[in-house]
């Protein structure tokens, strides 16, 4: 926080008013910002916890909620949209090895609470949107393949059920798998919810790190410093924990049992329905005295925004397929599941090929438009326009049947298969096409508005 | 995935729940008023699909009453 108050002015404000956020009352503050398009960082500074008393803790939102304050989490503060994505592009496909230090350095073991002490109650939680099942956590969960040594670090909602348990739904991805590999083997999973971390680390939660490589040492290169560890205190050296979280919860996803959970404010902008979700029984809850509760706004842009690790991982396969590539957008593509490529066309079939390269990326696509290089992909209007313009849906428009889509999407009416189209609204270059009308560029250079509008 | 809408028998708020848990025999909650209950407990359930569909435009779907049969027919 000091950092983006030093390098970003402006990017961080507080609220010191009280607010009770399991009664929508921070996620008000929020939605009338974003509505005046406003994304600053929110400090709530006084905000109740589940027993309606003030919290020693604190919550920040909208960590996430520029581009910019992401940037300035991976140290680029003054860097463009593309330089930005190609940074976490850069810094994901590094790994350093975290760091395992002792109980008396880890900031997280100040306070220690087991046991009768360990209340969830105890925590400010925020209640996001009208139809949500209940107050949600939305923190990062740190696991370990049962069995195996690898640590995955995931984004999961974590619904408060009682003073002990939360539901926790995942998506089938990594830690899905770890949790289906211990039901097969009947033993419940440990896990860590982090409450709180350096920004870089949380969006480590969005990566899409091979099942072969270790979340930890992602961690570590997204943050471009190893990730400091520590022993649990319930599992021990069983169940590495992040040393310099704000606050840690420990304990066990019971195999064998499920809650229902939900409705939800998913990133998609939707209340997304009531489902079966796991059931998380806490053991330990670990923290500093003055601890920041990294929360994030569901249905907003910042959940989009802490996507963007995708987002880089998209970009390096398409320009890895079609070098030509110039830029993507997807966060702010006017919706969760676009993409928009630009590229300069040099050959027919690029745009398909770079189109299906972003599709095998990642589930969370399902339509892509790729446009010429004189577009731009984050002005939808351009957009539209070149797809008004250079499109013959019988010729330009591909479909696609039964590909593995988001279980998150409302329109999809299977559990998750889903169906794909490609736009291509690149002109063509094996035959004339008409060029834009524009002023020459000698008289724009030499007529200038100023010297003939007064006002200007 | 398909959802269906379910009203709350303690405070009759509308809310949806995903296809899956209609056939299971457990409590469903209501995100409103935090009330369990089974869904036949619910005293509107409305799932879409065959005989509720957009063009029939009728509000809590088709029950056989509602269905005219040629005289002829009616006891064939």
């Amino acid at each position: 926080m000091r950092e983006l108050e030093e390098k970003t002015p402006g990017e961080l404000i507080r609220v010191s008013k009280e607010l009770n956020p399991s009664a929508f009352e921070t996620t008000a503050i929020l939605h009338q910002m974003e509505s005046q398009g406003r994304f600053e960082g929110v400090l709530f500074e006084k905000v109740k916890d589940l027993k309606g008393k003030v919290s020693p803790f604190r919550i920040l939102m909208n960590t996430f909620g520029t581009l910019r304050k992401i940037g300035v989490a991976l140290d680029i503060a003054q860097g463009k949209r593309i330089e930005i994505i190609e940074r976490m592009l850069e810094r994901q496909t590094k790994s350093i090895k975290p760091l395992q230090v002792s109980r008396e350095e880890a900031p997280v073991k100040q306070v220690v609470k087991k046991d009768k002490a360990l209340d969830l109650r105890d925590l400010p939680i925020v209640r996001h949107v009208d139809m949500d099942g209940g107050p949600y956590l939305t923190p990062i969960i740190v696991s370990k393949d049962p069995g195996g040594k690898r640590y995955n670090v995931s984004w999961n909602r974590m619904m408060y059920l009682d003073p002990k348990h939360l539901g926790i739904y995942m998506s089938p991805r990594h830690l899905w798998s770890y949790v289906s590999k211990a039901e097969s083997e009947g033993k419940n999973i440990p896990i860590g919810v982090v409450l709180g971390h350096h920004p870089a680390f949380h969006i480590t939660g969005a990566l899409l790190t091979p099942m072969n490589e270790d979340e930890y040492d992602a961690a570590g290169g997204t943050l471009g410093e190893p990730l400091r560890i520590v022993p649990s205190e319930t599992y021990g050296e069983e169940l590495l924990v992040p040393a310099d979280s704000e606050i840690v919860i420990e304990g066990e996803i019971h195999v064998g049992r499920r809650v229902v959970e939900g409705p939800f404010g998913e990133f998609t902008g939707y209340s997304g329905s009531q489902r079966l979700a796991c059931l998380f029984e806490a053991k330990a809850i670990t923290y500093r005295p003055d601890a920041v509760i990294i929360d994030i706004f569901p249905c907003k842009t910042e959940h989009l925004n802490a996507h963007l690790p995708i987002e880089a991982s998209i970009y390096g396969k398409v320009k890895e397929a079609v070098p030509t590539v110039k830029e993507t957008c997807w966060i702010g593509s006017g919706g969760p599941f676009h993409l928009i490529i630009s590229l300069k066309k040099t050959m027919e079939g690029q745009p398909l090929r770079a189109a299906m390269a972003a599709l095998s990326a990642s589930n969370f696509l399902k339509h892509v438009i790729v446009v010429d290089d004189d577009i731009d992909p984050t002005n939808l209007q351009e957009v539209m326009w070149a797809v008004a313009t250079r499109v013959q849906a019988s010729e330009n428009v591909v479909i696609l049947k039964g590909l593995q889509g988001h279980v998150l999407d409302p329109s999809v009416r299977h559990e998750i298969r889903s169906d794909g189209m490609i736009i291509d609204a690149t002109k063509p270059i094996d035959r004339p096409f008409p060029k834009r009308g524009e002023v020459p560029l000698e008289v724009l250079q030499r007529i200038k508005l100023e010297d003939y509008i007064k006002g200007l | 995935m398909d959802i269906f809408d379910v009203a709350c028998p303690k405070c009759s708020k509308v809310y949806y729940c995903d296809l899956l848990l209609f056939e299971l025999e457990i409590r469903l909650h209501c995100p409103y008023c935090g009330h369990y209950f089974y869904r036949k407990e619910s005293p509107r359930v409305y799932v879409g699909g065959t005989g509720t569909s957009a063009v029939a435009q009728i509000k809590g779907g088709i029950k056989p009453e509602m269905i005219y049969e040629p005289e002829g027919e009616k006891n064939g």
